[in-house]
């Protein structure tokens, strides 16, 4: 018996090939965006989770509230912090801090720039990684150790032992041997830390000036901290008794506000940090909950599609069948027998598009990759195997896809269906359930042609947005600060200045670019209320040109006037705001402010000019008020920044060469403003990308759907076309009859799913500061496409049928 | 065999009911061959599908070897239909996916007593009998009319039912091939089946021993003759 309903099957599909195709390519699509996007939110999701005890080990997040300024989350924290907790609460076992640090690795015949980590010699006991070679107990107890990824330790000691081998490491000018004590295996791609080489920290390994700034004080934040909490519930009541602890420990000297307004700690368990950095300082690689959220809602609508379609499609060739299912009935079949003869047809189906759908997923997963830069991988069994979730979705699909056609085809009266020459086609109510799920089909695939609009449109807003700064011609050197150039770098800048090709060259004490939370508290006179904290930017000569920022009023500063440089130590110094700057201290317009006397520090400054808010980071970040001032001493910290114009590679070599004189065993290195920015655009990038491509194949699964309805309901109404030709009804009317049938389901998609679509972009856009404003466009478009797509679909199908010959049409029924 | 007594089947849509059976009263005894005639409309067919239990009256009693059929579940009436019926159709209804073989083995598929072996000697048989032997591997569509319809008695003959319903058997045949079909049904009643045909053909009529003639859903002359 299964043998005999095979055979039918598959003859069946075999004579009704279109429907077949339309069928298993619109559930395997369905099933390939399913996975495809399933592995990227699970991507999203299983950050972190693999590192061992992960839910034990608690990162000590900061959000800074300062007055006047959004408050800022970042997992910066004082080196003091995590020290301090720790003593206070003895529910923390263990705990690390991390700084980033780039060193130098001096080699035999060349020195390279290598990213390290220098963490406290507890780093092992609260990260228990999976270590390769060497005594992760021991391997930072040692000052001069450093631990190597597998992937590091085989670059330098490519005969493969590592362990034990010695390493000249030059950190902050000094230069010493480490002793490689363990490799560890390679993070994997879904964790927050990015480790590739780990020293211990020490405070004697920095200059002396410089300890006290960096480990003893509360307005340094320049480490990021983690502790080992196994006891349930400690981290919670630690971070319940939060602001105690500041109250209690936070040395208020320095700092611009009361400080529990200012600093709010939290503990934060490893799983949760990718998610909870993307409202932060630290936006670059983590992802927005709500983005991957919406990206499921994406998979399983377009699953739901695609079962959809397969529903509508099924019911629709179950009356090419209704005569084998009357005559099996004479014949003594029961309902059940046929019930179950079309649910297992469904599942078989279900399952070929599932591995359809499989096959298109391996295929794509490269391209996918490739494209946005992640590594999904179909894995086919255990913890994170696909099958299991696969075979959930083919059971799912099939018994939901299935069951309707099946208890619709199984109903047909056989004397009814036998007496007529025509085939039923589950009644009105048939009808009625086809036209529901085809506008439930037009209305999901709508709103996301409409969402996926307005993603675009914001994508091409924020890559061609006017950012306040001319983003070409300009590169950013942070290895200025470097000691290699002390004593060099004023010359260095003016042989910068004299290069062909150059226009500006400029130093200040910050990239604008790394965000800086430097703040100063300014007042008006007159003003009451919490003094407003600024950033504070101290800038060089030529500055403003070098970024390419625009004036909105006032002048720039003059490296000629003295009153407008902080190193000249006259009184009455002239200060620059950006537009923020001016709204935060409460001046109505940026003229109003100029020649206005301010209040730093108690010290009173003169705004001379005002510049454009200029975005140097995430769309998602407010701009800061910035107040700058000039110096044309030695800054601090510097970072220069060239203007150029003409060939960037030329410019870029004749930059190099100079540097390399001054500090020839300094690796020259210039970023663009576009590789700055890449950071924050590319993931909006990608996941905007692949929201759009669930989209498209959305709009194609109704398309096939659609296409599938019409050669079923134009076939079943070629005799009404033939009467109404023979009672005078031109081809032209035919045709308006059937495509108008197709559209109605289409302008009632619409209507619903604008509204719906407004409601969610409105709600996705308000994550971003820089936003597209929403447009008419971004909801007509998807609705003429889709009405364009509609009228293509139907177009072949309709016109044969409007074109038969009437006697033709007639006979044939 | 059949007992039916005061069957009524109404169709009824929102604001018209029409009576297409009124007050039949029937019996037909086991080896009969009874011939049903009448015009169109006059509710043959329905009669046919009543006795064949694909539709169910309205109003009246019908005892199928001493069992009320009208209170049947759709399950005992499927294994019933499984178990002793057999239907010839004017329009054949073979199914065009399946070859002739695979459409005559479609009289044993829901009987689920046999052997795959016993079923294909059952279906060699049928086949045989009715002469389509040669053309079992075909599809419906690659055979004439008379060979379709001969397909299909071997379909309704292959599981031995006691009762065979023919509904205008030879009404889409040319006279020949009418004829043919008429013969081997005629066999068939020889052999013991008890045969009920709605027909158009007076000729086809003579060649049954009963003639029950109607006319507006009902019975208005049951005639027997001697064979």
């Amino acid at each position: 018996m299964p043998g005999h309903h095979m055979r039918t099957l598959y003859r069946t599909l075999n004579r009704h090939r279109l429907y077949t195709a339309l069928n298993i390519a619109g559930l395997a699509v369905g099933i390939a965006v399913f996975l495809t996007l399933m592995l990227t939110v699970r991507f999203e999701t299983g950050f972190n989770r693999w590192i061992p005890d992960a839910d034990n080990i608690h990162r000590l997040n900061l959000t800074l509230a300062f007055p006047g300024r959004p408050s800022q989350f970042t997992s910066n924290v004082q080196a003091v912090a995590m020290p301090a907790l720790a003593a206070d609460y003895p529910q923390i076992e263990a705990y690390t801090r991390l700084m980033g640090a780039s060193v130098r690795i001096r080699l035999a015949d060349r020195t390279v720039m290598q990213r390290a980590t220098r963490v406290d010699p507890d780093f092992f006991e609260v990260f228990n990684l999976p270590v390769v070679a060497g005594d992760a107990s021991t391997a930072l107890s040692d000052p001069a150790s450093v631990v190597l990824t597998e992937t590091l330790a085989g670059t330098f000691f490519p005969n493969g032992q590592a362990l034990g081998e010695t390493l000249t490491l030059i950190a902050g000018g000094r230069e010493s041997v480490y002793t490689v004590t363990a490799v560890i295996r390679d993070l994997p791609p879904q964790t927050s830390l990015r480790i590739e080489m780990l020293i211990p920290l020490n405070r004697a390994d920095f200059p002396l000036e410089e300890q006290a700034r960096l480990f003893d004080v509360w307005n340094n934040f320049s480490t990021t901290a983690y502790a080992r909490i196994s006891e349930p519930g400690a981290a919670e009541a630690i971070n319940a008794d939060m602001e105690n602890f500041v109250i209690r420990r936070v040395n208020p000297d320095n700092l611009p506000a009361p400080l529990v307004e200012v600093l709010r700690y939290d503990l934060m368990a490893l799983p949760h940090i990718h998610f909870a950095d993307a409202r932060g300082h630290d936006a670059a690689g983590a992802a927005d909950p709500a983005v991957v959220r919406l990206l499921a809602l994406v998979a399983v609508m377009t699953l739901a599609l695609a079962a959809i379609n397969y529903i509508n499609l099924a019911t629709a060739r179950s009356s090419l069948r209704a005569r084998e299912v009357a005559i099996r009935k004479t014949l003594g079949a029961t309902r059940g027998a046929l019930i179950i003869q079309f649910l297992s047809e469904a599942m078989l189906l279900t399952l070929l598009a599932a591995l359809f759908g499989l096959a298109l997923t391996e295929l794509a997963l490269p391209v996918i990759n490739a494209y946005g830069g992640t590594q999904l991988a179909l894995t086919y069994v255990g913890p994170d195997g696909v099958l299991p979730v696969l075979l959930g979705a083919v059971v799912v699909v099939g018994l939901g896809a299935g069951a309707w056609p099946a208890l619709v085809i199984s109903r047909f009266a056989p004397a009814a269906v036998l007496a007529s020459a025509r085939s039923p086609g589950g009644g009105r109510a048939g009808a009625r359930v086809r036209s529901a799920l085809v506008l439930a089909q037009f209305t999901i695939a709508l709103i996301f042609a409409m969402c996926a609009a307005v993603m675009l449109a914001q994508n091409h807003h924020m890559r061609h947005a006017d950012l306040g700064f001319e983003r070409d011609g300009l590169l950013i050197l942070e290895r200025f600060s470097w000691p290699d150039l002390d004593g060099r770098r004023a010359s260095l800048l003016d042989q910068f200045r004299n290069t062909p090709g150059v226009i500006a060259a400029t130093v200040s004490d910050r990239s604008p670019a790394t965000g800086s939370i430097t703040s100063a508290n300014a007042a008006r006179l007159g003003h009451s209320g919490a003094e407003p904290s600024l950033v504070m930017e101290i800038v060089g000569e030529d500055y403003f040109a070098a970024y390419g920022l625009r004036l909105a009023a006032g002048r720039f500063f003059d490296a000629d006037n003295r009153l407008d440089d902080a190193a000249s130590e006259v009184d009455g110094r002239n200060v620059m705001l950006n537009e923020t700057a001016v709204r935060t201290l409460g001046f109505p317009d940026p003229q109003a402010a100029i020649g206005e006397p301010v209040y730093l520090f108690g010290n009173r400054v003169t705004v001379t000019g005002v510049v454009r808010d200029a975005r140097f980071r995430s769309p998602r970040e407010v701009i800061p008020p910035v107040l700058y001032r000039y110096s044309s001493g030695d800054i601090e910290g510097g970072v220069a920044a060239v203007r150029h114009a003409g060939d960037p590679a030329g410019i870029r070599a004749r930059l190099e060469a100079l540097w390399q004189e001054a500090a020839p065993v300094l690796p020259f290195e210039a970023e663009t403003a576009d590789q700055l920015l890449h950071a924050y655009y590319a993931p909006e990038d990608h996941r905007s990308r692949l929201f759009s491509l669930g989209a498209s194949v959305a709009m194609l699964i109704g398309a096939l759907g659609l296409y599938g309805m019409a050669a079923f309901v134009t076939a079943r109404r070629i005799r009404e076309i033939g009467i109404r030709k023979t009672l005078g009804a031109s081809t032209g009317d035919a045709l308006r009859l059937l495509i108008g049938q197709f559209l109605r389901p289409v302008v009632a998609a619409s209507v619903i799913a604008a509204p719906a679509a407004f409601w969610i972009m409105t709600v996705w856009l308000d994550r971003f500061d820089d936003r597209v404003s929403l447009s008419v466009l971004h909801f007509t478009v998807p609705v003429l496409g889709a009405l364009v797509i509609a009228v293509l679909t139907v177009l072949g199908h309709a016109v044969a049928a409007a074109r038969a010959e009437p006697a033709r049409a007639l006979r044939a029924n | 065999m059949i007992a039916l007594s005061g069957i009524e089947r109404l169709y009824r849509t929102e604001e018209v009911e029409t009576a297409a059976l009124g007050q039949i009263a029937l019996e037909i005894s086991q080896g009969e061959f009874v011939a049903v005639t009448g015009p169109s409309g006059c509710g043959k067919s329905t009669l046919l599908n009543v006795i064949g239990m694909i539709d169910r009256p309205t109003a009246g009693r019908y005892m199928f070897y001493d069992q009320d059929v009208c209170a049947a579940s759709e399950r005992t009436l499927a294994g019933l239909r499984a178990r002793h019926l057999g239907f010839i159709f004017q329009t054949f209804n073979l199914i065009d996916e399946l070859t002739i073989t695979e459409n005559v083995e479609l009289g044993l598929v829901y009987r689920r007593t046999l052997s795959g072996t016993e079923r294909r000697i059952r279906v060699a048989e049928a086949m045989d009998r009715v002469g389509i032997a040669h053309r079992a591997r075909h599809f419906p569509h690659q055979l004439s009319g008379g060979q379709q319809q001969r397909a299909a008695i071997a379909r309704a003959i292959v599981g031995h039912p006691e009762l065979i319903l023919a509904d205008e058997p030879t009404g889409n045949l040319d006279s020949r091939n009418g004829s043919q079909v008429m013969d081997i049904l005629q066999g068939l009643n020889a052999q013991g089946a008890t045969l009920v045909m709605v027909t158009h053909s007076p000729a086809h009529a003579d060649m049954a021993g009963r003639v029950v003639e109607m006319l507006d859903g009902r019975i208005v002359a049951d005639v027997r003759r001697r064979a």
